[in-house]
């Protein structure tokens, strides 16, 4: 009866442990500073994207979405935007590779679409992520700034 | 006809003093504003205890006209400030004189030539202080953190951005933008997305830079050419440069380079410039004179004095203290001289970064007025501050009583509990706390805030113990007060088996039921 108990106890033990933390994650690369990319595992994001004109940042939406990062270095992420007053909104989606990202969008209801590239950084002490990236659209390319916050799930 | 001759020449004199009026502050460049004899220019005063001293800057600003000066005492000031006219704008000292946001807008806008900021320390905003179509502006001994960006430029020129700290903002540090001619010194540019942007800016010199901690330390990009970026350090920055222009990253042989973390060149002839270039990633740019040891730069000249300039009422012996930086981070000596003759009234010595330095002038006669300086010097440059003045008085200072402790008395290791002090100073003097926990650890200095309010810190003990919480009081002048006590009694609290314990604890987050079973009992604070 002893032996059972044991046995169903492991067994509980093995039963609660989720399968992604098998895996130990990345740890700190370097001690003077804390990891600046995300690290490896899934997760979600929400923010703001602006504008940079002669008044300084203009806030032009919200954007939110989720990411995948099978290894430290490389992931995805898929999301979604919309303007401050929600009368235009869209997807977008596209590779991160370690502290670069590009991908691709579109505009909801319309054939417009684009491409981003661009760089960001979290800070992994307060889950908060900024990115600068470059639009491409048809008529050119314009600099887009993003910051919010991730969350691991 | 004489008296004629004389009528007219009179008359050519006072036309050409017409004309050259108007036309002097043009051709002044970046001169100071005090630095015009011609014009009447007066000082605007804002917080302090003036009659007519304006509460907000933007009111002061409202009120100056061109080449006026405004002065802001201590003290935070939620504003967002916009500049249009030719002033100067000073802060009493760099660390206690704040203008601050909530990252509605960007906290100071400059749209104006001969703009000067200097000595505040300005943060929470979407931008620190954004120039735009500014020129001959001067930028310097500021401490710009927490922005979205630090200082944004957009069709400027000839300004000078020099010995501020710009630190943990979003974005970029710097960002200048169809900018041209500033030059950018002896900044310290930690901790952002990018520590410099350039783009579209042509013939910009950057040197003495210490650029830490970015994903790009400098990026220059879209036509940005023509810039001259030598005797800057760059340190810890995923990449220290990408440039995708045409630029000098050098400044000949023998002044050198930059000095850059990851060069990995050699130096055998020992002349301190390494024997191959760097390249800057991004196109052809290189570094062809790499330096091999740091650039050195002079330190900060000392600020945030104590007593404050024009003090009355300290006492015959007076503490005398000035904060110190160095844009390297050296440390330095420290040493105050007694500006009447010049007289050395006392030296500190290998005084960090970032730290205060202080030394008693003992046995001074009342109601007199004393005047006094200190020279930075970082082992090859020195810096010397403003001569400042105060007064002594009959009065004498007296110590603040020992501070009362509350909190809990006992607890469990792990958790962090929240503390109170409360003392008040005989001459209601602003009091700062220090804290000695009793584990080995000690808060530093902290505050200060007024006589008889209460400060508010947490803290946590990582083991089990009897600790004896220590703390003391010090006022404006460094006359601390003796010790006030609290004993905290952090117990054994787990009666099942430890050992099954640490594993579970060590291991929680991979047994999320568990933990949520746990967190129910004996897991919970």
């Amino acid at each position: 009866m002893k032996k059972v108990l044991i046995v169903l106890g492991i067994c509980a033990l093995v039963a609660c442990m989720p399968m992604m933390t098998a895996a130990p994650s990345v740890g700190v690369k370097n001690f003077r500073l804390q990891p600046r990319t995300l690290s490896r595992g899934n997760g979600t994001f929400s923010g703001v994207f602006a504008e940079k004109n002669e008044t300084g940042y203009n806030v032009l939406g919200n954007i939110s979405g989720t990411y995948s990062m099978g290894s430290g270095l490389f992931g995805t992420l898929d999301g979604l935007w919309e303007t401050n007053d929600m009368s235009v909104s869209g997807v977008f989606s596209g590779y991160i590779i370690h502290r670069f990202f590009f991908g691709q969008y579109n505009v909801t209801g319309g054939n417009e679409t684009g491409y981003f590239v661009g760089l960001y950084k979290v800070n992994q002490t307060s889950n908060e992520f900024r990115a600068i990236s470059l639009v491409f659209t048809d008529e050119g390319h314009v600099a887009r700034y993003a910051l919010g916050t991730v969350q691991e799930s | 006809m004489k008296r004629l001759k004389n009528r007219y020449i009179n008359i050519i004199i006072i036309y050409i003093i017409i004309i050259l009026v108007p036309l002097t502050p043009v051709t002044q460049g970046t001169d100071d504003a005090t630095s015009h004899p011609l014009f009447l220019s007066q000082t605007l005063y804002v917080g302090g205890a003036g009659p007519n001293n304006y509460t907000k800057i933007q009111d002061a600003i409202d009120n100056a006209n061109d080449y006026d000066i405004i002065f802001v005492y201590r003290g935070i000031y939620q504003e967002y400030l916009s500049i249009n006219k030719q002033i100067t704008l000073i802060g009493e000292t760099r660390e206690h004189t704040t203008i601050q946001g909530n990252y509605a807008n960007n906290i100071i806008k400059i749209q104006a030539n001969n703009v000067k900021i200097m000595r505040f320390t300005i943060q929470k905003g979407k931008i620190g202080i954004y120039l735009t179509y500014s020129s001959f502006f001067t930028i310097t001994e500021n401490t710009i953190i927490d922005n979205w960006e630090g200082i944004g430029l957009l069709s400027s020129s000839q300004g000078i951005i020099s010995s501020n700290i710009i630190k943990n903002n979003d974005f970029e540090g710097i960002n200048p933008v169809n900018t041209s001619q500033i030059q950018i010194s002896a900044n310290i540019i930690q901790t952002s997305l990018e520590g410099i942007f350039l783009h579209s800016s042509t013939a910009n010199t950057i040197h003495g830079n210490t650029i830490k901690d970015h994903i790009y330390g400098i990026e220059a990009t879209q036509s940005s050419n023509s810039n001259n970026l030598y005797h800057n350090n760059f340190y810890v920055n995923d990449q220290n440069a990408k440039d995708t222009c045409t630029n000098n990253w050098d400044d000949n042989y023998p002044s050198g380079g930059n000095y850059w973390d990851d060069y990995t060149g050699s130096d055998i002839n020992g002349d301190g410039i390494g024997d191959t270039p760097y390249n800057i990633p991004g196109g052809t740019n290189k570094d062809y004179y790499p330096l091999m040891e740091h650039w050195n730069e002079p330190p900060y000249a000392p600020s945030n004095q104590n007593p404050r300039n024009h003090e009355t009422g300290v006492p015959t012996n007076a503490v005398l203290s000035v904060y110190v930086a160095d844009p390297m981070e050296d440390a330095m000596d420290i040493t105050f001289y007694d500006a009447s003759d010049h007289s050395v009234i006392g030296s500190v010595y290998d005084i960090p970064s970032f730290s205060t330095a202080s030394v008693i002038w003992e046995n001074l006669l009342n109601n007199t007025v004393y005047s006094w300086y200190t020279i930075a010097y970082d082992g090859e440059y020195t810096n010397q501050s403003e001569t400042w003045f105060f007064t002594v008085s009959g009065s004498t200072n007296t110590q603040p009583n020992p501070p009362t402790i509350t909190g809990p008395s006992e607890g469990k290791p792990k958790i962090e509990y929240t503390y109170t002090l409360t003392t008040t100073d005989p001459d209601t003097d602003n009091l700062s706390y220090y804290i000695d926990w009793g584990d080995g650890t000690q808060s530093g200095w902290l505050g200060p805030i007024v006589s008889g309010d209460s400060l508010t810190t947490t803290h946590t003990f990582m083991t089990k113990g009897i600790y004896t919480i220590k703390a003391k009081a010090k006022d404006t002048y460094g006359l601390e007060s003796d010790w006030g006590f609290l004993e905290v009694t952090i117990p054994k609290t787990m009666t099942i088996q430890p050992i099954f314990i640490k594993i579970i604890e060590k291991f929680l987050f991979v047994f999320p039921l568990l933990r949520h079973l746990f967190s129910q009992s004996f897991f919970s604070g």
